[in-house]
């Protein structure tokens, strides 16, 4: 009940803003980069064939997006029976302007699916200016951005805090955090340099509540964090100077393969607990957040129809010496992917092994932050493995996308699988049927799927797209 | 006395002549060479419109435009969607090695970043059209790809045409194709492709508008036909350009990731 209340006060914010919205988009006109109008002239007038004036800039203003209706059905936690509905969907739009030297971009979303209170990075999921100068460009605001080779899974990608308040979803940008920041990069022919300071700490963001479907904690958690008194991260100390984090990005292009180094002084963004008082004297439960420095490498490389995939690196945490139970170790972190386009199809296939190696693991000390992760996620193992694979098939002259995506967690055997069909109704209206599936296969030990075993999903939804 | 002197007169002339006359006459290799010339240029741009049509009628339309260099014998390709809307703004760099094998890179609007890929596959169908990837590169072969055969004569479209029949040397979904190439500008006017085991074509295109623009022959609009279930896509070159300045930053990745040059 106290959900659907929630859901009923954020409708009325988000209508009157929608309303805006597509009044604002009725009033526009549309797209910003319009092709190559220096050479051809504006797109939407098409000149005789050879004959076209050279068409000076001019700034622009465009607007893209999605307006949509979907409905997930999944079963209620607490009676198999029954099922349980949630609408999804909603407005998402890019705005952009584009000027001689500026550009300007917002990503506004109006969506239903949360059902947390409304926070900002439920609506902004982008706003930013970028200025452009000779030989590269600065820009500042909400921003993600994604580092790495790997095919949408990485191992390197820390610029944005990840989002499991909806589970896993098949849209890696979507589980991202717009943070604000402030990057600069530099280009030369082949290579640039890519320079990013971040002011303030954004932590990964999870469903808040331990009954939630969604929640991250084991049962032996959501227990102790019922009774404890937590003493949570205010958002003023999240926003401290000290907690700022910066990096830098090389990538360059050598034949073959596209290469890159990593650097990145910054935070890890899931909250470690400091369990030591509640243990020894019944007080309540700090959380914090553990500095550690990444010093990491990637490359592409293409060698006939396969595209291989390397990430690899090593997180350097300010407890070098792994003696802190309150702060996480340093760690390991390690990817190899593989993709290709399978002949005579048009589909494309990928697979990726990722892990990581945590150092001076402690499995004998049950509330080293490392020892409470590496329950929940590897088996209370200090090494993590996992494989994923995904293919995309376009069928009916790609009418009908066909996608496969799954992941298998090795040490806990847990797995979660994402099957969908898009169907092009015409070029602007798509129906789409997606599904997820969560579990572990046979007598599997604690994990984040096994915890979200219940969640299995059928999700129905359309969407027109401007 | 004066009968037989001219007559022999005009044997010799065409005795020396004769070598002339042979090197005039045109070979299946020497058409597709002509061919090839006539659309070769150190830059390009077209502005192109895609309408796949499906066997009852419907119709979609998809929106490019591609600008192309060529240096030192090797050329870079930057292709641009400007529709439907799910496509939008998606770029795509090519650049030839000297090796003969392409580096390529995607940007994808959705993801909004630039992500190297392998070369697509050839006989791929382009963006659901009835064009491959190979066919979009070119619909006839290069002299060095194939045996080129000219068959014969044809009038096509009340213009006098080749008939010259191709049989790849090359990795090729088809086994031949036949060409017929226009007298005049050296376009080819009909192309027929040919897969294995088949008498007859899987897939016809058919040039529908040709135009004399700036002294250079251009085709303007050709319908690409797949036989076995009536599905085709025409194309037509809204804007064309040869032979222009062009800024090398179009070809870069920065230009792939920002839409800038600079």
């Amino acid at each position: 009940m106290k959900r659907h209340s929630l859901r009923s006060h954020r409708w009325e914010t988000k209508g009157f803003v929608s309303i805006l919205l597509v009044l604002l988009l009725a009033s526009l006109p549309l797209s910003a980069f319009d092709g190559f109008t220096d050479i051809f002239g504006p797109a939407d007038e098409v000149a005789a064939t050879g004959v076209s004036p050279q068409t000076p800039f001019a700034p622009s203003f465009g607007i893209n997006g999605t307006v949509g209706f979907s409905i997930e059905g999944m079963r209620a936690l607490d009676d198999s029976r029954e099922i349980e509905t949630a609408v999804g969907g909603g407005l998402e739009i890019d705005l952009s302007w584009r000027g001689s030297i500026v550009d300007a971009q917002a990503k506004l979303a109006l969506q239903p699916t949360i059902d947390t209170p409304l926070q900002w990075v439920d609506i902004f999921k982008g706003l930013s200016v970028t200025s452009y100068f000779e030989g590269g460009r600065i820009e500042a605001g909400l921003l993600k951005k994604e580092w790495g080779s790997g095919d949408a899974v990485h191992v390197v990608d820390v610029l944005n805090a990840p989002d499991y308040r909806n589970g896993i979803v098949d849209d890696a940008l979507a589980m991202k955090v717009a943070e604000p920041m402030v990057l600069t990069t530099a280009t030369w022919k082949d290579a640039a340099l890519e320079v990013v300071y971040k002011p303030m700490l954004v932590p990964m963001l999870t469903a808040e509540d331990p009954e939630h479907r969604w929640s991250m904690l084991t049962d032996a958690q959501a227990e102790l964090f019922s009774v404890a008194t937590v003493n949570q991260v205010t958002a003023a100390e999240l926003s401290r100077f000290t907690n700022g984090q910066y990096g830098a990005r090389l990538v360059g292009t050598f034949g073959p393969a596209d290469l890159g180094l990593i650097y990145y002084n910054g935070f890890y963004t899931q909250p470690a607990y400091d369990l030591r008082a509640y243990y020894t004297s019944g007080g309540a439960i700090d959380i914090g957040f553990t500095r550690a420095q990444l010093f990491a490498t990637e490359a592409t490389v293409v060698t006939g129809a396969f595209t291989f995939m390397f990430e690899g690196g090593f997180w350097l945490s300010e407890d070098a010496s792994a003696s802190e139970t309150e702060t996480y170790n340093s760690k390991w972190v390690y990817l190899g992917a593989v993709g290709m386009l399978i002949p005579g199809t048009g589909a494309y296939a990928s697979v990726t092994y990722h892990g990581q190696y945590i150092l001076g693991f402690d499995e004998t000390n049950p509330i080293d932050v490392d020892t409470i992760q590496a329950n929940q996620s590897s088996d209370g193992k200090a090494y993590m493995n996992t494989l994923t694979a995904a293919v995309d098939i376009p069928l009916a002259r790609e009418k009908v996308t066909v996608r496969l995506a799954g992941t298998y967690q090795i040490e806990t055997k847990g797995y979660a699988l994402l099957p969908s069909v898009s169907w092009s109704i015409s070029d602007d209206l798509v129906l789409k049927v997606a599904g997820r599936l969560f579990g572990a296969v046979g007598d599997a030990p604690d994990s984040l799927f096994k915890t979200w075993a219940a969640n299995d999903s059928l999700a129905v939804g359309i969407a027109y797209l401007f | 006395m004066k009968k037989t002197s001219h007559a022999l007169g005009i044997t010799l002339i065409l005795i020396l002549l004769l070598p002339w006359l042979l090197a005039a006459e045109e070979t299946g290799n020497s058409i597709m060479q002509k061919v090839m010339d006539t659309q070769a240029a150190t830059s390009s741009a077209m502005d192109i419109r895609l309408t796949l049509i499906d066997s009852n009628g419907e119709a979609r339309e998809r929106r490019i435009q591609t600008l192309s260099i060529t240096e030192n014998g090797l050329t870079n390709t930057i292709t641009v969607f400007l529709s439907p809307a799910s496509v939008k703004n998606t770029r795509f760099l090519t650049r030839e090695r000297s090796d003969g094998n392409d580096d390529q890179w995607i940007y994808l609007p959705a993801l909004g970043r630039v992500k190297r890929i392998a070369a697509s596959e050839g006989n791929g169908s382009f963006m659901g059209s009835d064009f491959t990837y190979a066919d979009m590169a070119s619909t006839t072969y290069d002299t060095q790809e194939a045996d080129h055969t000219l068959s014969g004569d044809a009038v096509l479209l009340d213009r006098q045409a080749y008939i010259v029949q191709s049989v790849p040397r090359i990795v090729s979904p088809y086994v031949k194709t036949i060409t017929w190439v226009d007298k005049e500008s050296f376009l080819p006017l009909r192309v027929e492709f040919y897969d294995k085991d088949t008498a007859d074509p899987s897939k016809v295109l058919t040039t529908e508008e040709v135009a004399l623009v700036d002294g250079r022959w251009l085709t303007r609009s050709i319908t690409m036909r797949t036989l076995a279930n009536n599905h085709s896509t025409r194309i037509e070159i809204l804007q064309a350009k040869y032979d222009i300045p062009m800024n090398s930053g179009y070809f870069t990745t920065t230009f792939l990731e920002t839409g800038r040059t600079q």
